[in-house]
């Protein structure tokens, strides 16, 4: 035979297509009961290291954990979270008990003799922040962007802020202080080096507020095969909130630090507060479990068992969940935690006065994440106080299927057992549900939500998309008033007004029972007779393949309605033709083209309407390294404006357009 | 699985259970067919696939620091099994199903593994025309093996195939002419 003909046959080959559903399912349950996700007294990658190992891990575990050395220590306190809805435990002995029974029905795995690494001697590092002696007088501006939120009045982090005089940006472990207006102006003033991953910044007059995570390093994977088998310590990540002063900024200080172990999960700012949820999984070694501890000053504390609060909302796993307040301005005043034993937070909705912290509760089957538990932290200023908690059936996706008006809460939820369906529910503030709406697109899934004073917005999907308007003026009677059925779905939906609302998706092809996603789509949906809503202007950019980080973030998202700009970072991907002269399958993917900001003019009369676009990508090569998931340091994550000038932020790069008519200004190299 | 919307459950999946539970919904039925087609042997495949979900869970945390997309890693773990499942006679797992499930864990499943097992068994002898070729893959070098599998039975493009074996892809596409090659000889 022929090399053709074989390979010919080869790829005509009937290959066996069995599978084994029991095995399927018996796995899945091993991986999520594992203690992965939960009491993390294990696992594989947290057991004891061979003596060889240990060395390296050392090495590495060192040189990760380098400490700066801030102005003011930030003296710290409990926060009395209070009520009658949770509880403290009385001793260090309670707190064990509890865990142990809670979890005696759970795979709980132990490991005997941990060799336990002091992460404490780590090397002591100054922060360098290089100046740049020229700065000239501001002149300042009058309008600028800032990060696109949910709630008003309660900031976000981001990689990216602006002050409408100065960019402040996260640039790999660096956060970098630049002029930025005039554009002709602008450049690098500052940078201040980190050592851990920086997750995401606020600027607050001349404060800054940088939350880095250090995660050790496990030299797991570039360890060879036959360590493989051995076993690893646990160490647990480190969450830092650090305040500088820039009030220079060529030289800014780090003038408050404190730090606690675990996970960054979210952030937000209100007023002169920065609020930081982190989360801790509760392990035990040598028949101990673990104590979240807090950093400041140099030294560590253990939070006592007393001042941690548990609530009897049962539940599979435990973490540690701590809510640490910090004044950002008044270095007097002390910084205040409330450490909480729960599972593992999976969303978190901040109104100007509450934390809603929502948690997965596990069903009777394992992996089968049928309600959700949803926990009410009042907050104001430093004072935190614990007051409801409740319970809704099915999962939340995100921030945005939650909001808080006029004192009730509302949750839009996705059940999966047999077929899916979809949920929204009113509740009190005690959380208790006072009204409902429930089966909504069975078998279809929420993509996204959107919750605007009395109305919700509700986009589901498996095949097409309905948007699906709700009537919540009545948190007793929630309703549907009208659905639009279009293809594609959104990801993300923002009001443009009280009538009009933007979508960000994917356009979809119909495939029997399900449908191939194709390029990205923007759509502009007129709502102002609810029973019938219109999609009245859409754009498809790009084949299958094509992607925009606003799917799943919706800060890199820039609009301002009184300019009508419409600014996302899009990655362009097309199918080449010639390559399926029998025409082109709905799954073909296209192979990526472009990366850059798409600029928009956006507006019920005309609809949407593309201005231009912006790359920082010149040549090939650099698009390839683009693709998939390691974004090339070149990619458009970011936009702002300030004023008339469109700023474009990439890794390697900030870029100053004209707003009206895109033309070139300047730009800015920031070095890796 | 869209692309972001798998870039988000990764990246979820670090944290939340329910992420990496559609994760793995998505990405089981691959694996357990690739390493099934790699193997021939319906127990091997289960071990494997077990081995390849276990391995990724514990790693799925640093995976960031990897400059490789998910899929091409999960298939990278899963051609290491199957490689040492080749190498060795007794292929030795870390965890195994049956061990968690000796710390206290019973699995609830409408499923009976032993006839569904059978059952399986049965339908994978109806495939002879696979049967005959896989056999004659096994005894091909694994480098050959990984990239004829990847390449006819998993339909990877070269792109994605150098991205599971970490090969450049002139090298994955010359590897791939000489297996054709070495395995038309012995047809």
């Amino acid at each position: 035979m022929k090399h053709e003909d074989f390979i010919e046959k080869l790829e005509n080959l009937k290959t066996p297509e069995i599978e084994l559903p029991g095995h399927k399912q018996a796995l899945k349950m091993a991986l999520l009961s594992s203690g992965r996700f939960k009491a993390r007294t294990i696992m594989d990658w947290a057991k004891i290291l061979a003596p060889v190992a240990t060395a390296v891990l050392l090495i590495a575990v060192m040189g990760v954990f380098a400490v700066n050395t801030p102005e003011s220590v930030v003296p710290f306190e409990p926060a009395n979270l209070g009520g009658n809805q949770i509880n403290r435990f009385s001793s260090y002995e309670g707190l064990q008990e509890f865990v142990k029974t809670n979890t005696q029905n759970t795979a709980y795995f132990k490991m005997p003799g941990l060799i336990l690494l002091d992460i404490d001697q780590g090397v002591f590092w100054r922060a360098g922040a290089e100046s740049n002696a020229f700065v000239t007088a501001a002149i300042a501006p009058t309008d600028y962007s800032t990060t696109n939120i949910q709630v008003a009045g309660v900031d976000e982090a981001d990689i990216v802020k602006t002050d409408g005089d100065y960019i402040y940006l996260v640039s790999g472990q660096k956060v970098i202080i630049m002029k930025a207006y005039p554009p002709e102006q602008a450049q690098v003033l500052s940078e201040i080096k980190l050592e851990g991953t920086v997750i995401g910044i606020f600027i607050n007059g001349d404060r800054l507020v940088v939350f880095e995570e250090e995660t050790p390093y496990y030299p797991y994977y570039d360890l060879p095969s036959w360590v493989e088998g051995t076993y690893m310590p646990y160490i647990s990540p480190r969450t830092y909130i650090k305040v500088y002063d820039v009030s220079d900024r060529e030289n800014p200080r780090l003038q408050r630090e404190i730090s606690a172990d675990g996970q960054y999960v979210s952030s937000r700012m209100i007023g002169d507060y920065a609020y930081v949820v982190i989360n801790e999984p509760v392990y035990e070694q040598d028949d101990e479990l673990n104590i979240p501890r807090i950093y400041s000053g140099g030294k560590k504390t253990e939070i006592p068992a007393t001042d941690i609060y548990y609530s009897d909302v049962s539940d599979y796993y435990y973490m540690y969940t701590t809510i640490m307040a910090i004044n950002t301005q008044n270095d007097d005043q002390k910084a205040t935690y409330a450490t909480m034993l729960l599972g593992a937070s999976s969303n978190l909705y901040v109104s100007l006065d509450n934390i809603y912290l929502t948690f997965p509760v596990w069903g009777g089957d394992v992996g089968d994440f049928g309600r959700t538990s949803i926990h009410r932290i009042h907050i104001a200023g430093n004072n935190m106080t614990y007051v409801a908690n409740g319970e809704v059936p099915g999962m939340v996706l995100n921030q945005f299927s939650m909001d808080e008006y006029e004192g009730y809460f509302r949750v839009a939820t996705t059940t999966r057992e047999g077929t899916s369906r979809n949920h929204i529910y009113t509740l009190d503030m005690a959380l208790n549900i006072t009204g409902s709406l429930t089966d909504l697109a069975p078998g279809e899934t929420i993509y996204s939500a959107r919750f605007m004073g009395e109305r919700g917005y509700l986009v589901t999907f498996k095949k097409v998309d309905p948007l699906f308007v709700i009537d919540l003026s009545d948190p007793y009677n929630p309703e549907v008033l009208g659905y639009l059925k279009v293809t594609g779905y959104s990801d993300y939906l923002h009001p443009y007004d009280e009538n009009h609302i933007i979508g960000i998706g994917k356009e979809t092809t119909d495939a029997g029972d399900f449908a191939w996603y194709q390029g990205v789509k923007i759509s502009l949906f007129d709502v102002t007779d609810v029973k019938n809503p219109q999609e009245i202007s859409k754009l498809e950019i790009g084949d299958r393949g094509t992607d925009s980080p606003v799917l799943w973030d919706h800060k890199a998202f820039l609009f301002d309605r009184s300019r009508n700009l419409l600014v996302i970072p899009i990655l362009v991907a097309e199918v080449d033709q010639s390559e399926y002269p029998e025409g082109v399958p709905s799954n073909a993917y296209g192979e990526p083209v472009w990366q850059g900001a798409y600029v928009f003019h956006v507006s019920p009369d005309v609809g949407l309407n593309l201005t231009g676009r912006i790359t920082h990508i010149e040549s090939p090569a650099d698009l390839e390294r683009g693709y998939y998931y390691s974004y090339s340091p070149l990619s458009v994550m970011r936009s702002l404006y300030i004023d008339d000038v469109l700023y474009t932020i990439s890794d390697a790069k900030i870029m100053m357009n004209n707003l009206e008519n895109l033309d070139y200004i300047n730009e800015v190299e920031l070095a890796s | 699985m869209d692309l972001s919307e798998e870039k988000k459950l990764v990246r979820q999946a670090q944290k939340a259970p329910d992420a990496f539970a559609k994760l793995y919904d998505e990405y089981y039925p691959k694996i357990f067919g690739y390493v099934l087609r790699r193997t021939a042997n319906l127990e091997a495949a289960q071990d494997i696939t077990s081995e390849t979900f276990l391995k990724a869970l514990r790693k799925l945390w640093q995976f960031h620091w990897r400059n490789v997309s998910f899929s091409p890693w999960l298939y990278k773990i899963a051609t290491n099994e199957i490689n040492q499942y080749f190498r060795k006679a007794e292929y030795k797992k870390s965890v195994s199903l049956e061990e968690l499930q000796e710390q206290g864990f019973e699995p609830i499943s409408s499923h009976d593994p032993e006839s569904e097992l059978i059952e399986a068994q049965e339908k994978l002898k109806h495939h002879q025309d696979f049967l005959e070729i896989q056999v004659k893959i096994v005894r091909l070098p694994s480098k050959y093996q990984e990239v004829i599998a990847l390449r006819f039975f998993e339909q990877k493009q070269i792109k994605e195939i150098s991205e599971i074996l970490g090969k450049k892809e002139g090298t994955v596409k010359s590897l791939l002419h000489r297996a054709v090659e070495k395995l038309r000889e012995t047809d």
